[in-house]
């Protein structure tokens, strides 16, 4: 039952945010295999140098949201894919590993849902979304680790659960930079190839 | 406002909001990293200086009922996008996500020229220049008595009887535009560029309409007029049959004719950095560095180095320019806004902000122990004099085709 | 900015120019070259503040620099010489002109 609802929710997630990145794609963004020898040059740049900290000031001016951010992404990546890839993770230290993994992720994402709650700036600027979505992550990751130390068909229903509604809920919040991140990084990073602005010091 | 007025201004935002629909609109997750790169926020760390305020203000309106969008409303999406923006862009490089923030927020203000609230000190000039082809009215009589003017006075100066400077001819192999105000307050400038252009024995001329390097329509986001501007200027440079267009030191302007204009341009377009970057390179000027001394740092317009590429052109001319070159930390595409960008420069009610917000362009000067600042864009030279005063740097402040005319060697 | 001048209340917009050109006078026109730095304003500033005053008033905008040059018989150099802020910023300003639109 677990497994039908969570491949209803990625078929769901696929159409509704296929839908709403194609509206969104807006004039003037070049298709992959027309891009010139700059433009690519310039989406690999903006998908590597310029999201590490050498390149990116911010990920060095705000060093606990930078690292915080890190290790949560890299939780839910290992969560979302733990129902397709299972077998490796059932056993041994990779199992270990996945569970603290998961659960330092949930540990980040609580802190993060700490900052935004206190922090006056992150308060003023923080929507509904932000906390709900926060809150989704953490089940996730919370559910993950569970099932990674557990094991049993009630914790795997229940991580299904967790990984459904983040794909129902991705297309129509924040959740759906988890697509927009790419789409965006490759469309100014075209611009950014296309025009040269490349040295940074 | 009445309801009515609100329900239709609320009708045209969200219209234009369609018309400008990117992936960059909805991604934003209000990590809030975007504030300390920001020049503004860093003079004063308050919500509504965060890029993401800013441009939230902007793409929050898909989330907004149209009673909110009331004339509060409106005030502060106009001092959002106006007094506490340039459009520098430094905050797209920093973004978690890597969206376009300086865009979405340069949409606040294609809304607000819709709806009519395009600042007046703006507006005006954009008026001049779609009715008389440039933004201060410069008549073609004008221009054609002050390029005889400044090129007798040129002569003089160089002791070079050959140089002139051209009006409107056929055939030339450049066409030059500029800023009105080197025609009608600051002339040193074209007439360094004259000299330039005359020791490198270039084939160049002015128009005498539709001269101007500069686009309001650019700055006070109206596409369409933006687009008309360019249009205009593009086709002068077809009628006269030149191969190529070349650029005053001008930041926006670098970025509209080469980019942004909407507009295919129809000819080779560069800024004069890259043109004398070629001089020196062909051997086709010589310089003597020696006649700059003084230690010399570079201010980088963002329209030029984030938004254009144009990076290492008015480095390497410096270097060659100058005795003694000394760069900015951060520079290049990190570098910061001068703080009156994006016509922020030309807007009085902003003086306060934009003069705060310089602090540390003040700074990054200080710590060069630079006594000249080169910059190739002429907001940024008004916005670094007026630091210069306000932060006692007594520095002295130039555009670098000033620097290489002083070293030339004829 | 408000200053009092010779007995009037003078505003100032953010960049240092009147808001109302009509209460110009001589006393204002030195207090606003003394903030420009110039102690004393010698013969040639005057010419070329009444120059430009009078241009302004015929012709309701700020002359362009070559007829403030032409007119006086200086060279460019000399002018930035006498009002190290520029034409616009500099002399416009102490001839008690709004600033001029555009890129100034």
């Amino acid at each position: 039952m677990g497994q039908t609802i969570f491949f209803f929710s990625l078929a769901w997630c696929a159409f509704f945010l296929s839908l709403k990145s194609f509206k969104r794609r807006g004039k003037g963004v070049t298709p992959p295999w027309k891009l010139s020898r700059a433009e690519v040059k310039g989406v690999f740049y903006n998908f590597t140098f310029l999201m590490s900290p050498f390149f990116k000031e911010s990920a060095r001016l705000y060093p606990k949201k930078f690292i915080l951010g890190l290790g949560m992404h890299g939780g839910v990546v290992l969560a979302l894919l733990l129902p397709l890839l299972w077998p490796l993770f059932e056993e041994g230290w990779m199992n270990s590993l996945a569970a603290m993994a998961t659960l330092t992720a949930a540990h980040f994402a609580m802190a993060l849902l700490f900052f935004r709650i206190r922090d006056r700036e992150l308060r003023a600027i923080s929507i509904f979304d932000d906390y709900a979505s926060l809150l989704l992550t953490m089940f996730l990751l919370g559910s993950a680790t569970l099932h990674l130390v557990l094991k049993t068909a009630a914790t795997n229903d229940i991580l299904l659960m967790s990984a459904s509604l983040i794909f129902f809920a991705m297309p129509f919040g924040k959740l759906k930079h988890a697509l927009f991140f790419f789409l965006v990084r490759y469309d100014y990073g075209t611009l950014l190839g296309k025009r040269g602005v490349f040295k940074n010091e | 406002m009445s309801e009515r007025e609100s329900e239709r201004n609320f009708q045209k935002m969200l219209q234009v909001l369609r018309d400008h629909q990117s992936v960059h609109f909805e991604a934003c997750v209000r990590c809030g990293l975007c504030g300390k790169s920001c020049h503004v926020y860093l003079s004063d760390p308050s919500v509504e200086n965060l890029p993401v305020t800013k441009a939230q203000k902007v793409v929050g309106l898909q989330r907004k009922k149209s009673e909110e969008v009331d004339e509060k409303f409106l005030l502060s999406l106009q001092e959002s996008v106006y007094g506490r923006c340039t459009g520098c862009g430094r905050c797209n490089l920093n973004c978690s996500i890597g969206l376009n923030i300086a865009s979405i927020i340069r949409v606040g203000r294609t809304i607000l020229s819709a709806l009519g609230r395009t600042p007046e000190k703006l507006l005006r000039p954009l008026k001049n220049q779609l009715e008389y082809g440039n933004q201060m009215m410069v008549s073609a009589d004008e221009m054609r008595e002050t390029a005889t003017w400044i090129a007798s006075d040129l002569r003089l100066e160089s002791g070079q009887e050959s140089f002139d400077i051209p009006i409107d001819k056929e055939g030339a192999r450049i066409l030059y535009l500029v800023n009105p105000r080197e025609i009608k307050f600051a002339p040193l400038s074209l007439m360094a560029a004259a000299g330039v252009f005359g020791a490198a024995k270039e084939s160049w001329t002015l128009a005498s309409r539709f001269f101007d390097v500069t686009n309001f329509g650019f700055i006070a986001g109206d596409d369409e007029s933006m687009k008309q501007v360019a249009e205009a200027v593009f086709s002068e440079g077809k009628r006269l049959g030149v191969r190529e267009v070349i650029l005053s030191e001008c930041g926006h302007g670098a970025r509209v004719f080469k980019w942004d204009s909407g507009v295919a341009s129809p000819l080779p377009t560069k800024s004069i950095i890259e043109l004398l970057d070629l001089y020196i390179e062909q051997g086709r000027v010589r310089l003597d560095k020696k006649k700059n001394a003084a230690r010399v740092t570079l201010h980088d317009p963002c329209n030029l180095v984030r938004w254009s590429g144009v990076s290492e052109a008015q480095r390497r001319v410096l270097r060659e320019a100058c005795a003694d070159f000394k760069e900015m930390i951060p520079n290049r595409a990190q570098n910061y806004c001068c703080g009156g960008g994006g016509g922020m420069q030309l807007l009085q009610e902003c003086s306060e902000v934009r003069l705060r917000s310089a602090e540390i362009k003040a700074n990054q000067i200080r710590s060069s122990g630079a006594k000249v600042v080169a910059t190739p864009c002429h907001t940024c030279i008004d916005q670094l004099t007026e630091l210069n005063k306000k932060y006692q740097l007594k520095v002295e402040i130039s555009t670098v085709t000033e620097l290489v005319y002083n070293a030339l060697l004829y | 900015m408000k200053l009092v001048i010779a007995d009037k209340s003078i505003e100032f917009d953010h960049d240092g120019f009147m808001l109302d050109p009509s209460l110009w006078s001589d006393e204002v026109a030195l207090v606003i070259a003394k903030e420009d730095g110039i102690e004393e304003m010698s013969e040639e500033h005057w010419k070329v503040v009444r120059f430009i005053r009078h241009y302004w008033l015929e012709h309701d905008m700020a002359p362009a620099v070559r007829l403030v040059c032409q007119e006086l018989g200086v060279g460019v150099r000399q002018l930035y010489k006498l009002f190290t802020l520029g034409p616009a910023r500099g002399a416009c300003r102490v001839a008690g002109l709004s600033k001029p639109d555009g890129c100034v």
